[in-house]
């Protein structure tokens, strides 16, 4: 289970944030999830993987 | 036959002398001790990875990059210590969030044959200040992952070994982050 399952899950009630960085290019990156959801992405263009199947 | 013995003994002595050196190196204090025992009690549980700088701000307390080093050095020598260590490596650990970009950066640059990023370059890149990127290039070359190379160009480093200019695939987040806060509840580095 990755850290975005924990963010859907058994986080869903908290707010979130995760500092990161762009694998392809090392850019930073600063999302805050709320209720499972992004509320904030810098840059706005970063793609982000929340998994599925 | 008078040769034997002294052999031996000089084998013996030998084993001793690196045993003695290895121990020494692997070392921890007191204080040292307490951020390992946070980190193995907390690696794994909700896919932790947590850095050992992370630890050292969570547990509190004055720490320096020597007890960095020095925790990074043991588990180096220690990987039986948790899982997180044999999967995916002392280094995932050891290096800070601009440590791994910096990384990256020269790691590129080396794979693709590319003069080494200016120290300019890098603080652009990395979104660091020409004093955290001096830092974290003194750190890399420390830990034995960057080595000097009047060749580079650049800041004049290289990968010290190939497995650090092909780091990426599955499972290998070397030079990775994930800096979560649960806020009101846990700070942690992931996978």
């Amino acid at each position: 289970m990755d850290f975005i399952a924990l963010v859907n899950a058994k986080w869903s009630d908290r707010k979130v944030t995760v500092e990161d960085a762009s694998q392809y290019s090392g850019e930073r990156i600063h999302l805050v999830f709320e209720n499972g959801q992004v509320k904030e992405l810098d840059p706005p263009a970063s793609k982000v993987f929340l998994g599925g199947g | 036959m008078r040769r034997q013995p002294r052999a031996r003994l000089a084998g013996l002595w030998l084993a001793c002398w690196a045993a003695a050196s290895v121990a020494s190196a692997a070392e921890l204090t007191p204080k040292q001790q307490k951020v390992l025992d946070y980190l193995v009690a907390n690696w794994g549980q909700d896919t932790a990875v947590t850095g050992i700088d992370l630890g050292m701000e969570i547990v509190g307390g004055d720490y320096s990059p020597d007890d960095r080093y020095a925790l990074a050095a043991y588990l180096r020598e220690h990987p039986e210590v948790h899982r997180v260590i044999r999967m995916f490596g002392w280094e995932t650990v050891a290096l800070t969030p601009d440590e791994k970009l910096i990384a990256r950066q020269l790691s590129w640059a080396d794979r693709e044959g590319r003069p080494s990023p200016t120290a300019a370059e890098l603080a652009r890149a990395v979104g660091a200040s020409p004093q955290a990127v001096a830092e974290g290039l003194q750190m890399l070359e420390r830990f034995g992952i960057i080595r000097p190379d009047a060749g580079a160009g650049g800041v004049g480093y290289r990968m010290a070994k190939q497995a650090y200019v092909d780091w990426e695939g599955a499972m290998r987040i070397t030079f990775m982050y994930h800096r979560v806060n649960v806020h009101g509840l846990k700070r942690l580095d992931t996978y």
